[in-house]
């Protein structure tokens, strides 16, 4: 969540009318190969496709991999991919490419941006350019996270979702046998765990999203169905504050850390038993035996996910369109989503890939991959408004407040509600 | 006794300005399991130089040297010969508006850098320089704050000095290049101190212009070893350490000049 909370802090808000046609004309230096040709529908001449990604290290690695396999099998297709750091910078690249009228022909995106891009016409959507097997076969929560109006406009990409981590060594000290699946669960294990070990016994970030996860599975929403208003200042908000406030001051079981560390660093050096992280940490976890199970729930299981989706610009020639296409629908084939999420930890994008034999062999192998995905049908994403940015941004500090004893569970309430009218209202 | 102290004091800043420093090299140093510990420990159990072999090797470092030798080199060069001729005119040469002009200049100072990343990325696209050692040198070859430090460096040299070369024939150029730079050499080596860390360090105009390996300087390499849920953090701290020690070898033959620069660069 760090990364978003940076991201939406760089947004530069654009009011940007971009001139058609000044996409790449270069040609890739490879000569054509008619062998090439007879693979669907490829163009005719070499076509280049830009690609912007923010994978970096191993991440990068493996997607330079699916790459280069997928240029291998068109020969007429060549994607550069430009590195361009995390998503913060990722969104800083684009903000100046897409003002310069150059953007690239497709680009790793947070939702927020994409609401952005997609309002300000600079989007082609991928509905029509896809197979249809494809769109339907994608996991139910990323085809609406990836919809606008009723068309899929981007292909989720890097998905992840949050999962409960804990130390199974806390939990036998402890005597727990079977992880919390509800909050009174999750409040007398965190107790238990912090009277056997003297560590706290659950950690999470106490900021604005943690909020929101706990606010949907009281049964709340953020946002009125038309969002035009803050919909949160009800007894589910009331339930979710007072849930976070107890946990940490009453009883003392837990601790809330601040916006710009990693929940895995403190798991890493046994400073708690529990997070709440997203599955994109695993490999962050190196010192301490770690589980992971689904996230408990209250009224209801919610499950936020977070990760990137990839974007194709409107400035892109037909050509360059449908190479970007072909390439979008190599990277999330069955195939290729399992080997991704096999090497990167994030999670498969399609309902068949769960179902499928090398997955399931992957799961048998590494439980912890089973879980997010199995919990997907309570999933939900943030409300996709770069607007609410400065809104969340003061919910975080009125939180902070709360947690630190300054402030009541109704005061809170009632200024976070203010703080996202406000950001809606664009004041 | 007094001496004592002073001295005590300059070792405990001198700690802390060094912390980091030993932090660094002791973490890049560590394997992953020791990295982060409960108890912090400088020095590891085990030893991972490999942290170095391994960082080395996800991505292409040896190009990014090359790339930040040259464009911080070329950057430093080019500030430092505009900006002598710049600070001469507005030290010693008379013209109409002078003050004026100087104060202008100065103005942009106060203009964040971020302001100008999009205007200068518009600029530079085009002019069809995105991707290439010109977009990324030429935006940077003059500064202001070289200016500034020379001028005034040069406002308190002896006015003597000027007339002798100027009375023996020499133009503005040969009195600026042959005399007066050979006698300022604190200001402008520590100019081209300043000068050279600012482009080595530089980070968001290198990423936004560049759009290949090919072009890419040591600080883009260095974002390789974060996510937006973690970091590894002896490798990161492995190719910091490879990264600085240029800039610390610089330091070490120029912190003499750099010292009397700054000291004299205030005296009238």
């Amino acid at each position: 969540m760090k990364a978003r909370w940076l991201a939406a802090g760089a947004s530069v808000v654009l009011g940007t009318t971009l001139v058609a046609g000044c996409g790449g004309g270069q040609t890739a230096g490879n000569t054509a190969n008619t062998a090439g040709n007879a693979v669907g529908a490829a163009p005719a001449g070499p076509v280049t496709i830009t690609f912007y990604e923010a994978m970096p290290g191993a991440l990068g690695d493996e997607l330079k991999k699916l790459t280069d396999a997928f240029q291998k099998q068109n020969p007429n297709i060549k994607v550069d991919l430009v590195y361009s750091g995390s998503y913060t910078t990722q969104k800083q690249k684009l903000t100046a490419a897409i003002a310069a009228h150059k953007p690239p022909t497709i680009a790793q995106v947070q939702e927020t941006w994409e609401t952005e891009y997609y309002n300000s016409g600079l989007l082609q959507p991928v509905q029509d350019l896809l197979p249809k097997e494809t769109i339907d076969d994608l996991i139910p929560i990323w085809r609406d996270d990836n919809s606008y109006d009723g068309k899929l406009v981007s292909v989720p990409f890097n998905k992840s979702a949050y999962v409960l981590f804990y130390n199974p060594d806390d939990f036998a000290k402890a005597g727990i046998t079977t992880p919390p699946a509800t909050w009174d669960e999750l409040e007398q294990d965190a107790i238990k765990i912090t009277k056997a070990t003297g560590i706290p016994g659950l950690a999470f970030q106490g900021n604005y999203y943690t909020f929101e996860m706990l606010l949907h599975q009281a049964g709340g929403k953020v946002l009125t169905d038309d969002q035009k208003q803050a919909a949160f200042g009800d007894a589910a908000g009331k339930k979710a504050l007072t849930f976070m406030r107890k946990l940490v001051l009453d009883d003392k079981a837990a601790t809330a850390i601040g916006g710009n560390a990693y929940l895995s660093d403190g798991f890493n050096t046994h400073k708690y038993a529990m997070d709440l992280d997203s599955t994109a940490s695993m490999s962050f976890i190196k010192n301490v035996k770690f589980k992971v199970a689904p996230l408990p729930g209250d009224v209801q299981k919610a499950v936020p996910t977070a990760g990137t989706n990839i974007v194709l610009f409107k400035d892109a020639t037909p050509e360059q369109q449908q190479a970007a296409a072909k390439y979008l629908n190599f990277l999330i084939s069955k195939d290729n989503t399992i080997e991704w999420a096999k090497a990167t930890g994030y999670l498969p994008v399609r309902k068949s890939a769960l179902d499928d034999p090398a997955w399931k062999e992957i799961v048998s192998q590494n439980p912890n991959l089973g879980v997010a995905p199995a919990e997907l049908d309570n999933a939900y994403f943030s409300p996709r408004l770069a607007e609410l940015y400065s809104g969340q941004n003061n919910v975080t500090t009125q939180i902070g407040n709360m947690l630190s004893g300054k402030q009541s569970v109704d005061d809170t309430l009632k200024k976070s509600v203010d703080a996202i009218n406000q950001a809606l209202a664009g004041k | 006794m007094k001496k004592f102290w002073a001295y005590a004091v300059l070792v405990v800043l001198c700690l802390f300005v060094l912390g980091p420093f030993i932090w660094m090299l002791a973490t890049s140093v560590k394997p992953d399991a020791e990295v982060l510990t409960a108890v912090p420990h400088l020095f590891p159990e085990h030893w991972a130089f490999d942290n170095y072999a391994k960082a080395w090797a996800s991505a292409p470092f040896a190009r990014y040297f090359w790339n930040s030798f040259l464009v911080s080199a070329l950057e430093t060069l080019f500030d430092l010969t505009f900006g002598a001729m710049a600070a001469y005119a507005f030290a010693r040469m008379d013209f109409i508006g002078r003050n004026v002009l100087f104060v202008a200049l100065l103005a942009t100072m106060m203009v964040p850098g971020e302001v100008l990343l999009i205007p200068n990325y518009i600029t530079v696209s085009n002019l069809n320089w995105l991707n290439t050692y010109q977009g990324l040198i030429v935006p940077w070859m003059v500064s202001v704050f070289t200016i500034f430090l020379m001028r005034q460096f040069f406002l308190g040299l002896p006015r003597e000095v000027f007339e002798a070369a100027e009375l023996d024939g020499c133009g503005p150029l040969r009195t600026l290049f042959g005399i007066i730079m050979p006698i300022s050499k604190p200001i402008w080596i520590t100019s081209a101190l300043i000068k050279f860390v600012g482009a080595w360090n530089a980070f968001l105009w290198v990423l936004i212009i560049a759009n290949s390996s090919d072009y890419y300087t040591l600080p883009i390499g260095l974002i390789n070893f974060s996510t937006d849920v973690g970091t590894v953090y002896n490798q990161l701290m492995a190719a910091a350490t490879f990264s600085v020690v240029p800039l610390i070898i610089l330091f070490l033959f120029g912190q003499r000049y750099f010292i009397e620069g700054i000291a004299r660069s205030g005296i009238k």
